[in-house]
């Protein structure tokens, strides 16, 4: 295991029936990460930037960001942009996980420079199959960006 | 003649370009002609003037040398008379003899002086005449010898004098010199009567020279009167045939035509529609006055009231009187006239001065077009238009609607139903020992359920967002597009015998992805329905018709009953049951919005057991607008209801 491989992954996501279902799906296949979950687009900023109840949370970024789309307060959309406009953190790996296959919504994340855009498949087994790729893909396959280039500078 | 060959020129403006080009030519044909003429004719005068000068001199000569002859014959008549009456007296004695004496040498001066006067200018004759100055001075002397010694010695003395000769001799030297001199006149004499004779001759010549000179002239120029007649004629006669021509075209035209002279305002022409679009006999207009107080002519029938305080009389003018007054140029006047039946009308108005060479002012024309249902249909597109527009804007909020309404069903329900699937499966795997056969089957209808709702969502959005997504019109290669759609639906198809027979397709204009995705949807009905086939045949090909491509896709599957056909293409329409053929009933429906939407039509044609043929058809052309808008859903299926028969 990698050093960063311990982080703990960001889990945005309002629906508690959704939360429960990825981190059963996460469960099946053993992910060592530990999930935080947030039930909103303003507590995952506050969460990344180490502010409001995170404000004494341990230092680093999460190897992945799973956002949803439609969330109370900031929607997925609005998290991304600014994370994606942010110099510290425009290096986190986000990814959309969503209900929505609807074009504009993908033309958007990927315009505002989203890592992956998945749609939640309405089968339980394809949906364990996506989510555990995905964090399989992002916590362990893939090379997070070195620190120095992320929020660590303040 | 000049005015005679400007006349045509100014008629030159209503006749044909070709005659206005010979015009030029002909008028240096003239000049020339006539400056020809003139010099001809200072050349004969001149030389008629030399050649009577030089006859005049010719007789002058002639009588100075008869003058000189004259005067010889007289000076020989003195010496004669002289020697005769001398000689008498010295024989008679008688004083008679002695008056011709007398009269001779009073006179003997004067012959002499007459003949050198004569002979003044004609050099060589002066030592002539010298020496008969002499002699004759000897003559006088010798006789006034002869009469002193009669008178003093008397008649011996005189016979003695006379009988030396010496009498004799001096006049016979007289005789001698007058005879030498009159033959030398003589000859000139005889040379001048020549110069005249060839200078009468000339002058003859020159006579009748000149007569036919006058006559060539005179047929040159009748000749030239009588064509320039008749080219006047002529450019008359076309005159008369273009204006016989405008005067047809003018009351023929649909418009209005009036035409007025100043300073009068006399109307000189009008044509029948005046009458026509005023709906009352048009009467002829006398005058500006007249005309200014002709109803027709003002808004409303109303006659013109100047403005109070301003002496302005100019807007109330008819066109025609300002165009006439003031040859003011009117363009498209918009009159609202109170018609002769009373119905109101719109008119347009225009009107234009005709000029002269001078640029006066000769005539105002004035041509009226009554746009009355111009304007009405004008106006009722307008209204149209606006109707439509409001039309489509509550179509756009529809719209709007719609897509709100399907983005919340792809978010919204397909989350509970995520859940429940989810959950179930859950539940499965939990309780999964302790359940029997019966529960068993509950749970998978449960599931299976659920996945069918899925799916039933799914295709029921991609219906929705066939209808609208914007459509991105490019060539699109239908050959590589069906063999991309054959590629990914074999991947599925297993140990299936599969036989693909796809003809050379062309390339079309319209939506790459929308039009794979009607390839996806009928390729793949057809591999479903030949499921039951050992051997599957599906066949893909075109056909030009007319002004479209028409596309099939024909399979040896199930077929369908003809008596069904309208139903194929109708959202959650089907002819097969979920245990025959799975399916949502949405995969007709999105392929009849698409090709409705490139313009196209769907049809099928089956036989039930036997296999069936899907039918779409492509505008060979589809503009970019047409394509974008598309066309409304209503329309396609229409047009698929009178398909199948």
């Amino acid at each position: 295991m990698k050093p960063n491989s311990v982080k703990d992954i960001l889990l945005a996501e309002d629906d508690p029936k959704d939360v429960e279902l990825t981190l059963a799906a996460l469960q099946k296949h053993n992910i060592v990460n530990r999930v935080i979950v947030v039930g909103d687009g303003a507590a995952a900023l506050d969460y990344l930037y180490r502010e409001g109840e995170f404000a004494h949370r341990s230092t680093g970024d999460p190897p992945l960001v799973l956002l949803d789309l439609k969330m109370p307060k900031l929607d997925g959309l609005e998290v991304l942009r600014r994370i994606k406009s942010d110099a510290k953190l425009k290096t986190i790996p986000i990814v959309i996980l969503t209900s929505s296959r609807e074009e504009r919504d993908i033309v958007e994340s990927y315009r505002l420079g989203v890592n992956a855009y998945v749609v939640k498949p309405v089968r339980f087994q394809d949906f364990v199959e996506a989510v555990s790729h995905l964090a399989v893909f992002w916590a362990l396959i893939n090379e997070p960006p070195p620190e120095s280039a992320g929020v660590q500078a303040q | 003649m000049a005015h005679v060959c400007r006349k045509p020129d100014r008629a030159g403006r209503f006749a044909t370009s070709a005659k206005m080009q010979v015009k030029p030519r002909w008028d240096l044909d003239f000049w020339i002609g006539s400056l020809v003429a003139v010099l001809m004719l200072f050349l004969i005068g001149g030389t008629f003037y030399r050649s009577t000068v030089s006859f005049q001199d010719a007789v002058a000569q002639r009588r100075h040398c008869l003058a000189v002859i004259i005067a010889l014959e007289r000076v020989l008549d003195v010496a004669q008379d002289a020697e005769s009456s001398a000689r008498g007296y010295a024989l008679t004695g008688s004083e008679l003899y002695l008056a011709p004496y007398e009269t001779a040498v009073g006179d003997s001066y004067s012959p002499m002086d007459r003949l050198r006067e004569l002979l003044r200018d004609s050099h060589g004759q002066e030592a002539q005449l010298d020496s008969l100055q002499s002699l004759m001075e000897q003559r006088i002397a010798l006789s006034q010898t002869q009469v002193n010694l009669r008178r003093a010695s008397g008649l011996a003395a005189v016979a003695q004098q006379i009988a030396t000769g010496e009498d004799l001799q001096v006049t016979r030297k007289i005789r001698a010199i007058v005879a030498s001199m009159e033959s030398d006149e003589l000859l000139f004499l005889a040379e001048i009567d020549r110069t005249v004779t060839s200078r009468q001759r000339a002058i003859r010549a020159m006579t009748y020279a000149s007569l036919g000179f006058a006559c060539l002239i005179m047929v040159s120029a009748s000749v030239v009167i009588l064509r320039a007649k008749k080219r006047r004629e002529m450019a008359e006669e076309s005159l008369r045939r273009a204006s016989g021509r405008l005067q047809a075209v003018l009351q023929q035209m649909p418009a209005g035509v009036v035409l007025a002279e100043p300073p009068s305002g006399k109307m000189v022409f009008s044509n029948a529609a005046m009458g026509r679009i005023f709906r009352h006999p048009f009467q002829a207009i006398g005058s500006i006055e007249e005309n200014r107080g002709y109803l027709m002519f003002h808004p409303g029938g109303q006659l013109p009231q100047p403005p109070e305080d301003t002496g302005l009389l100019q807007p109330l003018e008819s066109a025609l009187s300002r165009t006439l007054l003031w040859g003011e140029v009117i363009t498209a006047e918009e009159l609202h006239i109170t018609r002769g039946d009373g119905t109101q009308g719109i008119v347009s108005t225009s009107a234009t001065p005709v000029r002269d060479l001078e640029g006066n002012i000769v005539a105002a024309v004035t041509v009226l077009e009554d746009i009355t249902d111009r304007r009405m249909m004008e106006m009722e597109i307008r209204q149209l238009n606006e109707t439509l527009r409001r039309k489509a804007s509550s179509l756009d909020a529809a719209n709007r609607e719609l897509e709100a309404f399907s983005y919340s069903v792809s978010h919204d329900l397909r989350a509970p139903l995520r859940h429940l699937s989810g959950f179930l499966e859950l539940l499965a795997e939990h309780i999964v020992g302790s359940l029997d056969a019966k529960g068993r089957h509950y749970l998978d209808t449960l599931l299976d359920s659920a996945r069918q709702m899925g799916l039933l969502i799914d295709d029921l959005l991609a219906f929705s967002r066939s209808g609208r997504v914007e459509t991105r019109m490019t060539k699109v290669a239908m050959a590589d597009s069906v063999e991309q759609v054959r590629q990914e639906l074999a991947q599925d198809l297993g140990a299936r015998n599969v036989v693909w027979t796809i003809e050379p397709l062309p390339e079309v204009t319209g939506d790459p992805a929308l039009l794979k995705q009607v390839l996806a949807n009928l390729l793949g009905n057809a591999i479903k329905y030949t499921r039951i086939r050992e051997e599957a045949a599906i066949e893909v090909g075109c056909r030009e018709e007319g002004a479209e491509w028409v596309f099939f896709v024909r399979d040896n599957g199930v077929g369908f009953d003809m008596r069904y056909a309208s139903k194929l293409f109708g959202v959650f329409q089907r002819l097969h049951s979920s245990n025959e053929f799975e399916g949502t009933g949405v995969g007709l429906a999105t392929v009849q919005r698409i090709i409705g939407r490139h313009g196209g039509r769907v049809w099928a044609a089956g036989v039930l057991d036997q296999g069936a043929t899907f039918y779409f058809s492509l505008p060979k052309w589809v503009s970019e607008e047409e394509g974008r808008h598309g066309r409304e859903p209503g329309e396609s299926i229409a047009t698929q209801e009178e398909q199948p028969s």
